[in-house]
């Protein structure tokens, strides 16, 4: 089973593009079971606040079919160089999705970190064997904590849970 | 492929062995606050099955089995 956020990791591992999977999905590759792993709509990929960096993320995308969104309305046209630097000036999300029901966002921010930090430590899993880079289970942690949104809290309380019950059958 | 993939045991070998802290394993950046979960979250860091070049395919397999049975539920009553 390949599934659409694979084959857009290996499109951008091989245009080395830098990004590292982080939140709930980042925190899903280092569930134990089936019952470690959280359910969520979508795919958090971190990039770097590198305009060329971004813009040949956001036309791997296109190429693979996906629409491109900037909250409410389609990323504009020319895809190029000045918007991706409006971008990277204020922060923006950028989500790509695609007919399968793939949704990831493109964020260059992540709460309490930078991104040279994160990618230094990143950890290298491998899917159907594409190299899937992950922040580390302690960035992404300390990032929900940072970030302190219901949500969040909600999931450090289930994920504390969830790591006793299996440290305590270790 | 001879992975059991709830456990990666053909990566693992080591599974008796406590974890071990190592350079991987010792985070910079903002650390985690609650102290409870910092330790939780170094020691599960620490295990083999979480180190670098693991075979993750099961977590995504499992994640779409399980989404495609709900997606297939039918309310009966």
């Amino acid at each position: 089973m390949t599934d659409d956020f694979d084959v857009l990791a290996a499109a951008l591992n091989r245009q080395q593009v830098r990004f590292v999977v982080m939140g709930v999905w980042g925190a899903n590759y280092y569930a134990s079971t089936t019952a470690t792993i959280f359910t969520t709509q979508d795919r958090d990929l971190f990039l770097p606040l590198d305009p060329e960096n971004l813009l040949a993320a956001w036309k791997i995308c296109r190429d693979l079919g996906l629409d491109l969104w900037c909250g409410d309305e389609p990323l504009g046209e020319p895809m190029d160089r000045f918007l991706a630097e409006r971008i990277v000036e204020h922060r923006a999300l950028v989500r790509a999705t695609g007919p399968q029901g793939l949704q990831v966002d493109l964020t260059l921010v992540m709460a309490g970190f930078d991104f040279e930090t994160v990618f230094r430590e990143r950890r290298t899993f491998l899917v159907s064997g594409v190299e899937i880079p992950v922040a580390r289970l302690a960035h992404i942690v300390s990032s929900k904590e940072a970030a302190g949104r219901p949500k969040d809290l909600l999931f450090l309380a289930s994920y504390q849970e969830a790591l006793e019950q299996l440290l305590g059958r270790e | 492929m001879g992975i059991d993939p709830e456990t990666n045991k053909d990566r693992i070998g080591r599974e008796g062995a406590p974890p071990v802290l190592t350079s991987e394993n010792r985070s910079s950046g903002r650390p985690i606050r609650n102290p409870v979960v910092r330790v939780l979250v170094e020691r599960w860091e620490a295990n083999p099955r979480n180190a670098t070049g693991t075979d993750k395919t099961w977590v995504e397999n499992r994640f779409f089995e399980s989404r495609d049975h709900f997606a297939k539920a039918i309310r009966i009553r």
